[in-house]
């Protein structure tokens, strides 16, 4: 069970995170409103202890938010106040329930233990591992779907394995998880209460080690699988799928072995964020060098660790931490610290995800990049840094319209140097929000940002611009429109949908895309493939477009690339032919020539190409503008999957 | 082609396993492990492996400073080190490859083709 604690008390915060943890909970305490709201949003919790009085945002505000956005998690309001109304302002503001300070540690923790069972009780599914069924509400046990009758202690015992399904328990822990404090049994009752489940699954049809006893770990579940056909017949070699499968059961066991030294790591790094952030508030100096080189091999060592599992997501982190502190040298900043504090507590989140089998690294095309504008050190935009970078985009947060100038070469004379353009971002966010207990920005910081907004599209046209404002009325939206913003979002708007909109906005999601080439010289067809290959999209050339036809409905490409002079058929004819076909009208078709006259592109355009780009051609650009392409005609495609027809 | 043996370094005992499970998988070969640089060393001079995988970020004596004492010692300084490093940036990788070590394999790897492409990098047939 994974609570959130939010409150600005630290010693209480500190003294409620222990207390918890010795009841096996996993807590992120947070001390603002805000920075619970960026982490309740964005992480799955089972249960949010909220305090009244907090910084930023007010608890009871934060309550309102969560539930207008149908966030369904129950919530323990903790308050100073006792009075009638106050209560009912709380339980209306979407509470589950309301514990007075200063209360019983004790009343508390079983004020938690009800919610979290009521709610249960609602969302638990079902729980089953190959034949067996065990429904925690009815708390019916059925294998084979024939009834199976369980003492108390047997029924905790298969419900735990259930729910931990892939870890082994020692006698001595069941002891403490299923056994309560007043009794004193020894390990031999474990073993007699093992023996009388698994007698009594053997009875309902089970193998005796449907709960295999693993030599010193203790007790689990048996993995329940098809035998393989390769066992049997010994000569037949395994397929790489089973090869794949097999070792990833190795990875697995490996990992669920050594999660702990993984975890011990990033409690070091923990502990490191919280010193940094306690030492910020009294105006220390930070990390000493040797604290920050320790901490940056930590988050090294961690990337090579969860890459080589397959947890990505946390690879990715620990990369971008490792990146942060190398930065960070010789000091760290303030919004340095806190980007830090995120990331780590992000990484806390992946390391839960289960093994997988990754893909090679060294060939993957290069992430896309985007730029954070935020002078507030918002927690909210640390959040989304935090979870695009786990998702593989490279991103930075600049805490000044100066920095971003300069990252954005504003103020460089206007030439498109192809260096430039390579390091120029995918995507620039902007946040217009001060801070949620006031979220109008002062007018003069305003004025400056939306100017600033200005200059990216006057230089960079092509560069969408998503913007974050608190108020995105009819008239905001069209002023921020009007001066170059591409996108527009109302705060609060729940990290993932942000995440989802870069994603449509960036090319992420158009990897992969299919493209047909068709120029009668191979030697560039060649160069183009080497130069789209960072993109990787699909690429299909071809040569002769006497086989055009043929190749175009077996391959079926999302956009297609035409010479013009070309034996036999030209590129216009080509183009002629597929706008001839009432299914082909939208399909994005572009012509790269050598000619720059401009009759030819007229020509081009009047019979329906999309772009015409002229040879020679560089890498990025010519990437940038199919990516255009393809991001237009899947446009067009949701928005005729979802008019009315 | 003869079964081989590889010994790998690596401070991380599940680092040590995944490569174990890998190259057994793929290739049948022989593993041996160590912990350290210095346990590292002394597996190698015992077991004379055919290869040495080397995790370049290990406390205490490091995968560089391993690697000049395998190269200093005349028992060992014939056996082909590999490093094994989280994504590096080009200039690290460089100067990694201007030590003298046959190859560098980046973390993540690909478990399924670790074997083949430490063969690659050492030009055995596999």
């Amino acid at each position: 069970m994974r609570l959130l604690l939010i409150d600005d008390d630290s010693a209480l915060n500190a003294l409620l995170t222990e207390q918890l943890s010795t009841q096996n909970y996993i807590v992120d305490s947070v001390a603002d409103g805000e920075t619970g709201w960026a982490y309740a949003s964005t992480f799955d919790y089972d249960l949010i202890v909220l305090d009244w009085m907090l910084p930023q945002l007010n608890g009871l505000r934060l309550c309102q938010r969560l539930r207008q956005q149908n966030y369904g998690v129950p919530i323990l309001l903790l308050t100073v106040k006792d009075n009638q109304p106050d209560k009912i302002k709380g339980l209306e503001a979407g509470a589950d329930d309301y514990v007075v300070k200063p209360f019983d540690m004790a009343e508390l923790l079983m004020r938690i233990q009800l919610l979290l069972r009521r709610s249960n009780a609602t969302t638990t599914p079902i729980l089953t591992w190959g034949k067996l069924r065990l429904d925690p509400v009815s708390c019916d046990v059925s294998y084979d779907r024939q009834s199976v009758s369980l003492t108390a202690k047997e029924y905790a015992m298969l419900e735990l394995f259930l729910r931990h399904s892939h870890q082994a328990f020692s006698a001595s822990t069941l002891l403490d998880r299923i056994w309560s404090s007043e009794t004193f049994p020894s390990e031999a009752t474990v073993r007699s209460h093992i023996r009388g489940l698994r007698q009594k699954l053997k009875q309902a049809g089970a193998n005796t080690d449907f709960i295999e006893t693993v030599h010193g770990l203790g007790y689990r579940l048996k993995t329940v699988k098809a035998q393989p056909a390769y066992i049997k017949t010994g000569s037949i070699e395994e397929s790489q799928g089973d090869r794949a499968t097999r070792y990833l059961t190795g990875l697995t066991q490996a990992w669920n072995a050594h999660k702990g030294e993984s975890l011990d790591r990033w409690n070091t790094l923990v502990h490191i964020a919280q010193s940094l952030r306690s030492d910020n508030t009294t105006n220390s100096e930070g990390l000493s060098e040797q604290q920050q080189t320790q901490a940056r091999q930590i988050a090294h060592s961690l990337a090579g660790t969860l890459g080589t599992f397959g947890l990505m997501e946390g690879y990715r982190l620990a990369l971008q931490i490792e990146q942060l502190l190398l930065q960070a040298s010789p000091t760290i900043a303030s919004h340095q610290i806190d980007q830090f504090h995120t990331l780590v507590t992000t990484l806390g989140h992946t390391l839960d995800d289960q093994p997988k089998l990754v893909c090679p690294v060294e060939n993957t095309p290069q992430a896309p990049k985007i730029l954070m504008v935020d002078v507030n050190n918002l927690p909210y935009i640390q959040q989304l840094m935090a979870l695009t970078v786990s998702q593989g985009l490279e991103t930075t947060i600049l805490a000044s319209i100066e920095a971003a100038s300069q990252a954005l070469s504003l103020t460089s004379p206007l030439q498109n140097d192809p260096a430039l353009l390579a390091n120029l971002p995918e995507l620039v966010l902007i946040n217009l929000v001060a801070s949620e207990a006031n979220s109008v920005l002062q007018d003069s910081i305003l004025r400056r940002l939306l100017r600033f907004i200005e200059q990216i599209a006057q230089r960079w046209p092509q560069l969408p611009i998503l913007v974050i404002t608190p108020q995105a009325d009819f008239g905001n939206r069209l002023d921020l429109i009007r001066r170059g913003g591409a996108i527009v979002l109302e705060y609060p708007v729940v990290p993932a949908k942000v995440l989802s909109i870069i994603s449509q906005a960036t090319h992420f999601n158009y990897r992969l895309s299919k493209i047909m080439i068709v120029d009668d010289d191979a030697h560039y067809l060649k160069q183009v493939i080497q130069l789209l290959h960072p993109w990787d999209f699909q690429i299909t050339p071809l040569t002769n477009p006497q086989q055009f036809w043929m190749l175009f409905n077996q391959v079926m490409p999302d956009l297609v690339i035409l010479d013009i002079e070309m034996p036999h058929i030209n590129g216009f004819e080509l183009c002629q032919v597929l706008r001839s076909h009432a299914q082909w009208q939208h399909l994005p078709i572009v012509f790269v020539s050598v000619h720059s006259d401009r009759t030819q592109q007229e020509r081009a355009f009047s019979i329906g190409a999309d772009d015409y780009i002229t040879k020679p051609i560089q890498g990025k650009l010519l990437a940038t503008r199919l990516l255009n392409r393809l991001k237009r005609a899947s446009a067009r495609l949701q928005w005729e999957a979802s008019a009315p027809s | 082609m003869a079964a081989k043996c590889i010994l790998i370094v690596d401070d991380e005992v599940s680092i040590q396993k995944v490569v174990s499970l890998s190259l057994r998988m793929e290739a049948n070969w022989t593993v041996v492990t160590a912990s350290s640089g210095k346990e590292g060393i002394e597996q190698a001079t015992l077991h004379q492996p055919d290869v040495i995988l080397l995790d370049v970020m290990m406390p205490e004596l490091d995968g560089i400073a391993t690697f000049k004492a395998l190269q200093d010692n005349p028992k060992t300084q014939a056996i082909p080190v590999v490093l094994l490093t989280a994504k590096t940036r080009t200039a690290e990788k460089q100067l990694f490859q201007k030590v003298g070590v046959a190859g560098v394999i980046t973390k993540p790897f690909t478990p399924l083709t670790l074997a083949s492409n430490i063969s690659k990098l050492l030009s055995w047939a596999l």
